[in-house]
C-alpha cells in the first residue's frame, strides 16, 4: 500500500465530506478550528477494500443527523420512519466512502466498499485507538469522521 | 430522449427517491417510475412490465448490478434495453463494455439533475 499521511487523509476526507453533504443535503462543511465535544446521535460505519483498505466511522450529533435527513427527504423529521432515517444516513455514508477514495487517489478510480452499517456503540470497534479522528463543522455543529487505513494482505 | 417508463434498481430507498427526483427535475416529470431493490426483483418485474430505461446501482445484495445487467443481456426482450449505471463505486464502464454488457452511461453518486441531462440530453 502506498503511504498515506494523516494530512493527505484529512484533506481527502474534508473534500469528500464537503462534496457529499453539499450535493446531497445542501449543508456546508468546514474543518473545525478546535475539537468540540458533542452528544453522538448517530454512529455509521463502512469498510473499503479498493483502491486501499480501511474503515471509516462517521459520528453525528442529533442536530446534523436531523438536518441531513430532512434536507434529503425534503420533509419534516416527524414524517419519517426509523427505517427511512437509517437508510438515508447509510446511503450518505456509502456515497461519502466512494468520494473519499476518489479524493484520496485524485482520479476516478474503481472503488470497492462494504455495505454501510449503523453502530450502536463505539465499543463495537475494539481498536478505535488506531483510527485518525478528524473534526469538522457543519454550519456551526461539530461532527467527526474517524479513519483507519490498513496494509494490503499478501 | 422520450422515456415513458423508467425502472430504478437500488437497495437504498433513499437513493431510489433521489434518482427519481433528479429525473423529474431533469424534465421526466411525466414518466412512470418502477422501483426494485435488487437485480432479482428487477428481473422479475421486467418479465411483467416493459420499460424504456433501467437505472441501476452496482453494489446490491442478492444480485449485484453487474450480474443483473449480464442477465438482462441474455433475455431477448431486454437484450437491447438501455441501461444507465448510478453508483458510488466508480468507473466500471470499461470493464462492463469489455464483457459485452454495453451500458449507455455511468453516473457517480451523488446523483444530480445535471448528470441526467448530460447523459440523456435536454
Amino acid at each position: 500500500m502506498r503511504e498515506v499521511t494523516k494530512e493527505q487523509a484529512k484533506t481527502a476526507l474534508l473534500r469528500a465530506t464537503q462534496h457529499t453533504l453539499g450535493e446531497m443535503a445542501f449543508i456546508d462543511v468546514i474543518e473545525a478550528e478546535e475539537q468540540r465535544d458533542f452528544e453522538t446521535g448517530q454512529l455509521l460505519f463502512i469498510e473499503f477494500y479498493k483502491p486501499v483498505r480501511g474503515r471509516l466511522l462517521l459520528a453525528l450529533p442529533i442536530e446534523i443527523k436531523r438536518e441531513i435527513v430532512e434536507n434529503i427527504h425534503a420533509t419534516d423529521w416527524d414524517e419519517l420512519s426509523v427505517n427511512e432515517i437509517d437508510d438515508c444516513l447509510l446511503e450518505l455514508l456509502n456515497v461519502l466512502g466512494g468520494n473519499f477514495l476518489r479524493e484520496l487517489e485524485q482520479k476516478d478510480v474503481k472503488v470497492h466498499l462494504s455495505f454501510p452499517t449503523v453502530l450502536f456503540s463505539l465499543e463495537e470497534i475494539p481498536d478505535l485507538d488506531s483510527f485518525w479522528k478528524f473534526s469538522f463543522d457543519a454550519e456551526g455543529n461539530p461532527f467527526t469522521t474517524s479513519l483507519a487505513l490498513h496494509e494490503e494482505e499478501e | 430522449m422520450k422515456l415513458d417508463k423508467i425502472m430504478i434498481v437500488d437497495d437504498s430507498a433513499t437513493s431510489r427517491m433521489i434518482i427519481k427526483r433528479c429525473f423529474q427535475m431533469a424534465g421526466y416529470q411525466d414518466s412512470t417510475f418502477i422501483e426494485a431493490e435488487d437485480g432479482l426483483k428487477a428481473l422479475s418485474n421486467l418479465n411483467r412490465n416493459a420499460v424504456d430505461l433501467v437505472v441501476t446501482d452496482l453494489n446490491m445484495p442478492k444480485m449485484d448490478g453487474a450480474t443483473f445487467i449480464k442477465k438482462l443481456r441474455l433475455i431477448d426482450k431486454t437484450k437491447q434495453l438501455p441501461v444507465l449505471i448510478v453508483s458510488s463505486m466508480g468507473n466500471e464502464r470499461l470493464e462492463l463494455e469489455l464483457e459485452g454488457k454495453d451500458v449507455m452511461g455511468i453516473l457517480r453518486k451523488p446523483m444530480t439533475p445535471e448528470k441526467v441531462t448530460n447523459v440523456l440530453g435536454e
